[in-house]
């Protein structure tokens, strides 16, 4: 069960995710940025203690598969693995200082574009950007900055 | 239990990928659920439409401003008209010289459409206007801007469209040189050099630097005689047997404002 706060804060990031996702950039600062989702859903997932977490997870991978016109399941496979790591150090993670925590993100990062690439390359070949290897090193930099801000949001 | 909860969604997630990746039976579904979530569009365009309003309230003269906006459709319209045309008289000149042949210049319906600021997925090369199947729009229709073409409507939802860019990497395009009519496929490149390249074209080619490629209109799938990209670099090194050859797109994307939605006029 999720229940309605959750649920609430769990709506709220879903559609700040999707619109900071969509704001245009410049191509380098468009290839390089976080996966904002996942940023946004780590936040949520260490507050929740929902037993829905990976059907939330995947749900949203969906939602963000179509909006962004990719293939059906990228995202959602991804942000599911992720999702699994995260879990699996939640303890850790909530008692941890800033610095571990980007490490986990970077992690978490590091595991999602693992993932997106493996899907990308299997469906599309070998057509990709080699600056998409750092974001996991924008997503780790930008945690702070986003768990501060949805700290803001969630109260 | 928590592994097979897991366990679940990844298994559904691979079914989707495959199903996706091989077959269409989740377009529909697909394009329901975008114009679902279309109104997220409307929202980050909203900063740049609320200055855009500021502006046109400040002005002194508001039929100034409409009267702008209409001329500057009108040019970019005409400027693309311009382009089918130069191609044209070239290949009339072409057949004249070879026989008293008479050639049809092609009638395309365009529709002038807006590009709002979003940008998509990192690994593909989208944009997103502001006409949608209410205007007329359907999947596939070209899209061109004054000076050549800028991609293929891939998306279509009741508001908006979304537009693949020729130099996204899934993006083929059948073309020829308008000096000479050798033929190829145009493939967008992943770099952010945001080119094409143009593959399995025979060594002894007549290609030269600067040369432009257009539309062929082969296969139906594009109208012809719009600028595709003009040559940047040419490799023979690549292969013993043919030529790789770099297109730069004649349009600018940077610069985009608007584009003309292009259309076969089947009457």
């Amino acid at each position: 069960m999720i229940n309605q706060s959750q649920f609430i804060l769990l709506v709220k990031i879903t559609i700040l995710a999707f619109i900071v996702g969509a704001v245009a950039l410049p191509s380098i600062l468009d290839i390089i940025s976080p996966f904002w989702l996942l940023l946004f859903f780590i936040y949520w997932l260490i507050y929740s203690d929902s037993d829905r977490i990976y059907s939330a997870a995947f749900v949203l991978g969906i939602l963000l598969d179509i909006f962004q016109g990719g293939i059906l399941g990228q995202n959602a496979l991804a942000l599911l693995i992720s999702s699994a790591f995260i879990l699996s150090v939640k303890k850790s993670f909530f008692v941890s200082n800033l610095t571990t925590q980007q490490v986990y993100v970077f992690i978490a990062s590091l595991m999602y574009l693992i993932v997106f690439l493996i899907t990308h390359i299997a469906v599309q070949g070998m057509q990709i950007d080699w600056l998409v290897v750092f974001v996991p090193f924008t997503g780790a930099i930008l945690w702070p900055v986003v768990r501060f801000l949805l700290a803001k949001l969630n109260h | 239990m928590r592994l097979f909860k897991l366990f679940v969604p990844i298994f559904l997630s691979i079914i989707l990928i495959v199903l996706d990746a091989r077959f269409s039976y989740l377009d529909s579904f697909k394009r329901f659920t975008l114009t679902l979530l279309s109104p997220i569009y409307l929202v980050v365009d909203l900063p740049s439409q609320v200055i855009d309003w500021i502006n046109d309230k400040g002005s002194e003269n508001e039929l100034l401003v409409s009267q702008n906006d209409y001329l500057e459709g009108q040019l970019i319209e005409l400027k693309a008209k311009l382009q089918t045309y130069n191609n044209l008289t070239l290949e009339n000149q072409k057949l004249s010289n070879l026989l008293e042949a008479s050639y049809l210049i092609p009638e395309h319906n365009v529709k002038l459409a807006r590009i709002k600021s979003i940008s998509q997925s990192r690994l593909s090369k989208k944009i997103i206007i502001n006409k949608g199947f209410n205007d007329g729009v359907t999947l596939s229709d070209l899209i061109i801007g004054s000076d050549g073409v800028v991609g293929q409507v891939t998306e279509v939802t009741p508001m908006y469209s979304t537009v693949r860019l020729l130099s996204d990497p899934t993006q083929h395009i059948p073309v020829k040189n308008s000096r000479n009519g050798i033929r190829g496929i145009t493939k967008g490149l992943a770099s952010i050099d945001r080119g094409m390249i143009l593959k399995y074209i025979p060594l002894e080619s007549d290609i030269k630097l600067g040369d432009i490629f257009m539309t062929s209109g082969i296969g139906n799938s594009y109208p012809s005689g719009y600028s595709v990209g003009r040559v940047k670099s040419i490799d023979e090194n690549q292969d013993p047997s043919f030529m790789t050859v770099y297109l730069e797109p004649t349009q600018n994307m940077n610069s985009l404002e608007l584009v003309l939605i292009v259309k076969e006029n089947n009457d």
